[in-house]
């Protein structure tokens, strides 16, 4: 009876072990079911538009969808008008289970607080508010759409938004990355996961698979926590009312330092960290200096400094008026036929004078006339500087030769500490020529003296911070 | 020697190091933006114009003849690399005569005036100039066509507006035919408010008439502009619905109703209706505007808005400034258009660059002793470049929405609506212009 009963009990436990073996493995395994609409809007958009769109469209056939992932594609038919109702309707039938993540993609073009080209500000919340479906990620694959207007305004339609804050490429997101959804279960995790897969697309260092679009400029991305949005504006009302008291002097100075050092593609839109620190610097009040540092931590700023977030090299001459001949990519690339034929190369270092050099080729030069000189000499696809030392007259080599690599052309900001109206969980750009990218801090803002549209007029940011009058 | 170096961030030295790929071809970087690449300039030039003439000119001749070497300027810097357009404010200065040749005078003269400039040129702009405009239509012909203008509009009056020597097969010749002035540019902001006078709106009775004229884009199309497929008619629905959303109430017009204003007809009659909120009152009329179509209706009605509307907007066709002009018009009705030179109006031309043709012609017609130049009582809203019939009507649609906004912002006294907010409404930044707003009276609430 005992044997009996000990067999049984060994039974028990070894059924228990597999069970539990069961559960453990069935956890590990757990995939998290993914419901994800792509929309291409742009049907008036030209012929080299379409391609883009076709181009990634392709790209989305390649997603291997499962039971885990479903990924939807809706693209309004070029040439015809939008036809908002079957919209509506694709976006309803893409999101039919209550308990799987939801995300939605939009692809055109954007334009700050006006929404897209194709889809209005006020035509998207009314479209998502239709939806009745309370999203947890939209991406805005379009430009300038990490602004802060336009955030405020779609607060309500989805936990988490991915935008960028500068122009963004047509090629958009790298879409094979919607293919590891399954794999996260937290909204925020995936929305930064995504994120960083956009922007590692664009980075050289990483061999992104999009860095054929990239010649001279960022790709820039944000992520988003909506939920804090209230908070943060609720705070920043106190930023219109600084700058409204200004005198004009101060506003106009402040105006032109923003427009001239920390504006977008789109002269309209200033980074908004950028005009906080700026505002600061004006200010003559500690109270309001405490305010407005509150404001900048929020968007995960520690310190001004540290922004300083590019490679800016001192190169020191062996002698006076002593000649740096130099190239770029281990003396690959900024020969003098390259260099007189992409802007980029002077952009990083101008000069008209070149001499014979390495690889039988000639090399731009440039004559020290102090004894040194600091330089930010990358740029997209140019990872490594390399010079060395003529002496003044131009004959006699006077040092050996030095190649500086970066290593890492992607700034990536993660939120360090919650707070109430600490909306940017992540930011990140790619670094462009010199230390130009240094500008983006997350969100762009509407200059505060550009005149309104009505439509901006009305948008729920505006109302509630006074932003702009008519 | 090299540990001179001092690396600040995040870069690393090394003596030769491993090597990148270096695929550095230029590549054109394609962004998802379309965005205002335009902003305002002055642009100053010395233009020299040729006038073949036995006699001396005089400064009303040669005034004329500068007139439409500037005129000619148009289809060259629309079709610019940078592209182009007038204001239309140009002030010419220092005429005289640079030299004689024969029967050919050289007159030179000084030009000011301000354009929308395409973003690029910072200091100087090229301007092509038809070095004698009364001969350059015949020359840009190679046999029985003008490969210099466009394959549609060939005939002289068109010329102006679509010539280009740049054009695929135009064989013009630089310094033959055309020369080149190198243009001063200034670019500056335009960020100074003016707004419509919302309190002088109101008739006699406090009412608010505003005459919504739909000219159609293509008058074979249905009549009906709740069924038609006209482009407009798109328009003229989604406006329609939009004030029954916002509490109007409708009313279409009998036959004997539409008579009443078109006395005769050329055609069928159009479509009218009312829509009626309080004081505010629209109009709206559909049907051909065109100056070569059936378009009488249309010219009894338009004629009704010019003399009796707070405000008339026309959204249709410019027919290079012909749909409109008064003189055509009052010819086709056989009745003079009575301006009420004691009523302040708003005009909104909603056409391909209507700020071109629709200006002095109409300021011209409020003049009173008191006010020589017209403006006083009149402001006119004209709008942007030559742009598609099918981007129109969205942006005739954006301005309609947003002055029945304004109008009821005045009315509650929330505030007064600028013409720059109504002109950024329709996403042209500054691609329209004002006219008439310079004396405006600071708005007062609407009583």
């Amino acid at each position: 009876m005992v044997m009996k009963t000990m067999k049984l009990q060994r039974k028990l436990s070894n059924l228990l072990l597999i069970l539990l073996l069961a559960l453990v493995s069935a956890n590990v395994f757990a995939e998290t079911k993914w419901e994800v609409a792509t929309v291409f809007l742009g049907a008036r958009e030209n012929e080299e538009f379409q391609a883009d769109i076709e181009s990634n469209l392709r790209e989305i056939s390649r997603i291997k969808t499962s039971a885990s992932l479903a990924v939807t594609t809706y693209r309004e038919a070029p040439g015809k008008n939008a036809d908002r109702t079957k919209l509506l309707t694709f976006l309803k039938k893409s999101f039919q289970d209550p308990k799987a993540k939801k995300a939605l993609v939009l692809y055109g073009h954007g334009d700050g607080p006006t929404g897209l080209r194709d889809l209005k500000t006020a035509e998207i919340k009314k479209l998502l508010s239709d939806l009745k479906v309370k999203l947890d990620i939209i991406w805005f694959d379009a430009c300038f759409l990490a602004n802060i207007e336009f955030l405020y305004e779609l607060r309500k339609s989805s936990s988490y938004t991915i935008a960028s804050e500068e122009a963004e490429f047509s090629a958009g997101l790298p879409f094979e990355a919607l293919s590891e959804l399954p794999t996260i279960a937290d909204a925020q995790e995936a929305s930064v996961f995504l994120a960083r897969r956009f922007i590692e697309s664009y980075s050289y260092l990483k061999n992104g698979a999009q860095t054929d679009a990239v010649s001279t400029s960022s790709a820039t991305i944000s992520v988003v926590d909506n939920k804090e949005l209230e908070s943060f504006t609720g705070m920043f009302k106190k930023v219109s009312d600084l700058i409204k008291k200004l005198p004009p002097k101060d506003q106009t100075a402040l105006k032109n330092k923003l427009s001239k050092k920390f504006s977008m593609d789109e002269k309209s839109l200033v980074d908004l960290g950028h005009l906080l620190i700026e505002l600061r610097l004006i200010s003559k009040d500690s109270t309001v200096d405490q305010e407005l540092t509150k404001l900048i931590r929020l968007l995960n700023i520690e310190s001004v400094k540290k922004l300083k977030t590019n490679p800016r090299i001192r190169i020191a001459a062996p002698e006076e008026n002593a000649i740096m001949v130099f190239g770029f990519n281990d003396w690959e690339n900024g020969m003098q036929s390259e260099y007189l034929d992409n802007p980029l190369f002077k952009d990083i270092l101008a000069t008209k004078t070149f001499v014979q050099g390495p690889n039988k080729d000639t090399w731009p030069a440039k004559k020290f006339e102090n004894k040194s000189t600091y330089l930010s000499p990358f740029a997209p696809g140019v990872n490594s500087f390399d010079y060395y030392f003529l002496d003044a007259s131009g004959k006699k080599k006077i040092s050996e030769p030095v190649s500086i690599t970066r290593t890492r052309d992607v700034v990536e900001t993660a939120m360090t500490k919650k707070a109430l109206g600490s909306f940017l969980v992540y930011s990140a750009y790619t670094q462009e020529i010199g230390s130009k990218a240094e500008k983006y801090t997350g969100v762009n803002i509407t200059l505060f003296t550009e005149i309104p549209s009505m439509d901006y007029f009305e948008l729920e940011f505006n109302q509630k911070v006074g932003w702009l009058s008519l | 020697m090299f540990n001179k170096l001092l690396l600040v961030t995040s870069a690393s030295m090394v003596l030769m190091s491993s090597s990148f790929a270096a695929t550095m071809q230029r590549k054109n970087e394609k962004k998802l933006y379309v965005g205002s690449n335009s902003t305002e300039a002055k642009l100053t030039y010395i233009g020299v114009v040729e006038y073949d003439s036995t006699k001396t000119p005089s400064e009303k001749t040669m005034r004329n003849v500068i007139e439409s070497q500037v005129e000619h300027t148009i289809g060259p810097m629309s079709a610019a690399q940078y592209t182009a357009v007038p204001k239309g404010d140009h002030v010419i200065s220092d005429v005289k005569i640079q030299s004689k040749t024969g029967s050919t005078f050289k007159i030179e003269y000084t030009y000011t005036g301000t354009v929308v400039l395409e973003n690029g040129p910072k200091t100087t702009y090229d301007i092509i100039l038809a070095k004698n405009p009364a001969k350059i239509y015949e020359a840009s012909f190679v046999g029985d066509v003008s490969p210099c203008t466009d394959e549609h509009y060939q005939s002289e009056g068109d010329f102006w507006y679509f010539w280009n020597p740049n054009q695929a097969g135009c064989k013009l010749k630089k310094d033959k035919d055309y020369i080149i002035a190198k243009a001063k540019v200034e670019r500056f902001e335009n960020t100074t408010k003016s707004y419509p006078e919302y309190h002088n709106l109101p008739d006699e009775n406090g009412n608010i008439t505003i005459h919504m004229m739909f000219g159609m884009d293509d008058s074979a199309k249905g009549r009906n502009p709740l069924t038609s497929g006209d482009i407009n008619a798109h328009i003229y629905r989604d406006f329609r619905d939009y004030l029954i959303e916002n509490g109007y109430t409708g009313k279409k017009w009998t036959a004997a109703e539409i008579n009443k204003i078109a006395k005769t007809k050329d055609g069928a009659a159009p479509y009218v209706e009312t829509f009626t909120k309080g004081m505010i009152s629209y109009r709206f009329f559909f049907g051909p505007s065109a100056i070569d179509e059936d378009s009488l209706a249309f010219h009894w009605f338009y004629k009704d808005a010019i003399e009796n509307a707070s405000v008339m907007l026309y959204g249709g066709h410019s027919g290079l400034g012909g749909h409109l002009d008064l003189a055509a018009i009052e010819q086709n009705l056989g009745e003079e258009i009575k301006f009420n030179k004691k009523r302040y109006q708003i005009f909104f031309f909603d056409s391909c660059t209507s700020y071109k043709y629709y200006n002095t012609q109409y300021f011209e017609r409020k003049m009173t002793a008191k006010d020589p130049k017209g403006s006083k009582k009149l402001d006119i809203f004209t709008n942007g470049l030559a742009t598609y019939f099918h981007v129109m009507p969205e942006s005739n649609r954006a301005i309609a929405i947003a002055f029945e906004k304004a109008l009821g912002y005045a009315q509650a006294g929330n505030g007064f609506v600028s013409y720059q907010s109504l002109a950024k409404q329709i996403d042209s930044d500054n691609l329209f212009g004002i006219n008439g707003d310079e004396d405006n009276e600071a708005p007062k609430k609407i009583k």
